[in-house]
């Protein structure tokens, strides 16, 4: 027991979509993420980044190879096993907060640790709350609050149980540019203050040098790393994709239209709807995070 | 607007496919009294037979019809309103107020065309064989012919076209009345409360309820059907008005079983029932219902029994005829309000799926998501029977005193029991099945679609 495990490892990790026209989405995908690391995971529309993490978490069901959580198989006999699974390993951001709208912020950060049976730690709670800025809304409901807010509520939520691994769906992708920013510093502090390890899905080059480095995703395979990313760099990596027709943005040509029909809703809903045509790097909030 | 009304009934079949069901039975049941009514007020028909039917048709068919009417309007109100989301892109789409109006008036009219055609011929079977069991039991005459025509087809129509269109005209101009902004955001979260005219009309109601139920043991005291209609109307009236108060009735009953919910893995289902009280609120309606009108109409027969053969101390095959037939048509009535619990529940069960999905995805296995199910169904239940048998009470007691003197009648709790067991079979059967196929789909798949 000299190397310390990865808090993430994918073996050859495959997922076909599509009945009559398959297509790959995760194409023998293999990869390990130490303990304490900020992963960001780019690709284009329909490149299989959000399959990537839908398989990694439990969330889907990948045909073939092996998916290891904090040193333990992930199990996705069916649902029930994948949950449980799933809720002590896995905290999970979605694009879209999730927040469980008749329970109010207190209610639904401690929500985790209820199902799982566990104790629940009100201390941490409220200092994560504190945290995010969020102690004097413990009693609101989602609805109440703003977009921003409501992810920060779930960024404590997904964290409050200590999982191995936190996976981030496009978590600023509903939201402004300075919100956006807030949530992603956040993700970078919990990483460096608490040895969270992170993996976030993103579009946004922007968003992606938030990270400690940039996986790129083409046609369902990792074919570029990126250490210590910056937002010109990975805007200038995405666009060289764009032009060299691996996998095109979904305004583009007809490979995306092919990927897309045969993904998931989840993946099709996450990436389809918010890819921005090309140009986008100069976007309103590349200057707020520089 | 018409196009987008054919194009939503054809891509919402199962939720029309139950307002359908609804409309075309209770067509058929009322098409049947109806020409009851006309074969009795047809020339030639003696007084005695023309008493005998009209009295059948007006009494039963008369709650039968208030029955027809709010469980018609419950299930296509939910419709709509399961669509509050959908309606409100439209509107912000463009699609003006009085668009909406006549897109949902459009839906409701081509509905009730569709629930006519088959429900006229299917309640003339129901009306003749009536009518056969009414002679066999020598309480109509054998030379009396079936008759109907333009009465039978107004009166058993007539209930069940006023009941959609004005569930129609509320829920359009509600639905049309809200700004676009308010709508969406009313799609994704809260209840919209109780509207004062909901909580007057629930009182009015109740009090008509008791009214008649004070009526039925002094003034109607000794009027024969009349007592026993009155005592049935005090059941059906006091139970719709408690029904209109469902969304209070299910926020206490989920408040009272809180604690033990919490202790057993019900943690989502009290906070469902407290703070999002419309889908619960809406199956425990017509389980009110259909528990005061079972319990009612059964001992309130039960107890009319007693007493005539108190009177005539030998039972005859007429007094089996009367009795069968008026088991038969209380049950087809009861069978219309389980269709109704049934079809609310299921629907309102499917379209939780997003919900469903929102719990599956931050780490709730589907048993746990059902567990909670079970408990706000169990919440429902007991606020259904609580409230179902108070309503029941209030036209038994009256009418119990009035024809033996004691205020209970003997028979027992055995047919309680059974409408107990019954309805408690029927809306966990409808519930959890609903919700084994709202969680068939992946939970990704669930919240995106």
């Amino acid at each position: 027991m000299t190397a310390m495990e990865d808090a993430l490892r994918l073996e050859s990790v495959s997922k076909t979509f599509g009945d009559q026209v398959k297509v790959a989405a995760l194409d023998q995908v293999s990869l390990g993420l130490p303990y304490g690391t900020f992963t960001a995971v780019m690709g284009p529309s329909g490149s299989g980044k959000s399959t990537l993490l839908n398989c990694a978490s439990g969330l889907e069901r990948a045909d073939s190879g092996r998916i290891v959580i904090g040193g333990q198989e992930l199990d996705t006999s069916d649902e029930t096993a994948a949950t449980r699974f799933r809720r002590g390993r896995i905290g999970f951001v979605f694009q879209a907060f999730n927040l469980l709208p008749t329970l109010t912020v207190w209610q639904n950060v401690l929500l985790p640790a209820r199902i799982a049976g566990t104790a629940v730690d009100k201390r941490r709670a409220r200092a994560l709350l504190e945290r995010v800025g969020l102690a004097d809304r413990l009693n609101h409901r989602p609805a109440e609050l703003s977009g921003g807010q409501q992810q920060r509520v779930a960024i404590a939520r997904a964290i409050v149980n200590r999982p191995a691994l936190l996976f981030a769906d496009e978590p600023t992708g509903a939201l402004d540019s300075a919100r956006a920013a807030e949530v992603l510093m956040l993700l970078g502090e919990s990483v460096r203050e608490f040895g969270q390890t992170v993996v976030m899905v993103t579009h946004d080059p922007v968003a992606a040098a938030y990270a400690d480095r940039v996986l790129f995703l083409a046609d369902g395979r990792i074919v570029e790393e990126m250490r210590a990313p910056q937002a010109t760099g990975v805007a200038a990596r995405m666009a060289a994709f764009r032009q060299s027709g691996t996998g095109t943005d979904s305004g583009g040509g007809s490979g995306a239209t092919g990927h897309d029909a045969g993904h998931s809703a989840a993946g099709h809903g996450a990436t389809g709807q918010h890819s921005y045509p090309a140009g986008r790097t100069d976007s309103h909030y590349t200057g707020s995070a520089a | 607007m018409r196009t987008v009304s054919l194009s939503n009934l054809r891509h919402r079949r199962a939720a029309y496919l139950a307002s359908f069901l609804n409309l075309f039975l209770g067509g058929a049941i009322l098409t049947g009294f109806a020409a009851l009514y006309e074969t009795g007020s047809a020339p030639g028909v003696s007084k005695d037979d023309r008493s005998a039917l009209q009295t059948t048709a007006l009494v039963i068919g008369g709650w039968g019809a208030l029955i027809i009417a709010f469980g018609t309007a419950a299930t296509l109100s939910l419709t709509v309103q399961q669509r509050e989301k959908e309606i409100a892109l439209l509107k912000a789409a463009g699609a003006l107020p009085r668009q909406i109006r006549r897109m949902i008036m459009v839906e409701t009219a081509i509905l009730l065309v569709a629930a006519a055609i088959p429900a006229v011929p299917a309640g003339l079977g129901v009306g003749h064989g009536m009518l056969a069991m009414l002679k066999s039991s020598h309480q109509v005459s054998h030379g009396v012919d079936f008759k109907f025509g333009a009465t039978t087809l107004t009166m058993g129509l007539g209930d069940i076209v006023v009941a959609a269109l004005v569930a129609a005209v509320a829920t359009g101009r509600r639905a049309a009345k809200q700004s676009t902004a308010a709508s969406l955001v009313a799609a994704a979260t809260e209840d919209a409360g109780m509207s004062r005219k909901r909580k007057i009309g629930a009182v009015v109601l109740i009090l008509l309820g008791l009214d008649d139920a004070v009526m039925t043991a002094t003034l109607m005291k000794n009027e024969g059907y009349d007592t026993m209609e009155i005592a049935g109307q005090a059941c059906i009236l006091t139970g719709i008005g408690l029904a209109l108060l469902a969304p209070v009735l299910i926020r206490i009953t989920a408040a009272a079983l809180g604690p033990l919910m919490r202790r057993s893995g019900g943690y989502l289902a009290e906070a469902e029932l407290r703070r999002h009280s419309r889908p619960a609120a809406g199956v425990l309606m017509p389980v009110i219902l259909f528990v005061s009108l079972a319990n009612g109409a059964l001992y309130e027969q039960f107890i009319q029994d007693d007493a005539n053969r108190a009177l005539h101390t030998v039972v005859t095959a007429d007094d089996k005829g009367v009795q069968t037939l008026s088991f038969l048509v209380t049950g087809m009535i009861a069978l219309f309000a389980a269709v109704v619990v049934a079809n609310i529940a299921v629907s309102s069960t499917l379209h939780r799926r997003r919900e469903f999905g929102q719990r599956r995805l931050i780490g709730v296995t589907p048993g746990e998501v059902r567990r909670a199910l079970s408990w706000e169904t169990c919440a429902i239940l007991v606020a259904g029977l609580v409230f179902g048998t108070l309503a029941a009470l209030v036209g038994v007691i009256p009418f119990s005193y009035a024809r033996t003197g004691d205020f209970l009648p003997d028979q027992g709790l055995g047919v309680f029991l059974a409408v107990g067991a019954g309805i408690i079979v029927l809306t966990f059967a409808a519930c959890l099945g609903a919700a084994r196929r709202a969680m068939r789909v992946s939970a990704l798949a669930a919240i995106n679609g």
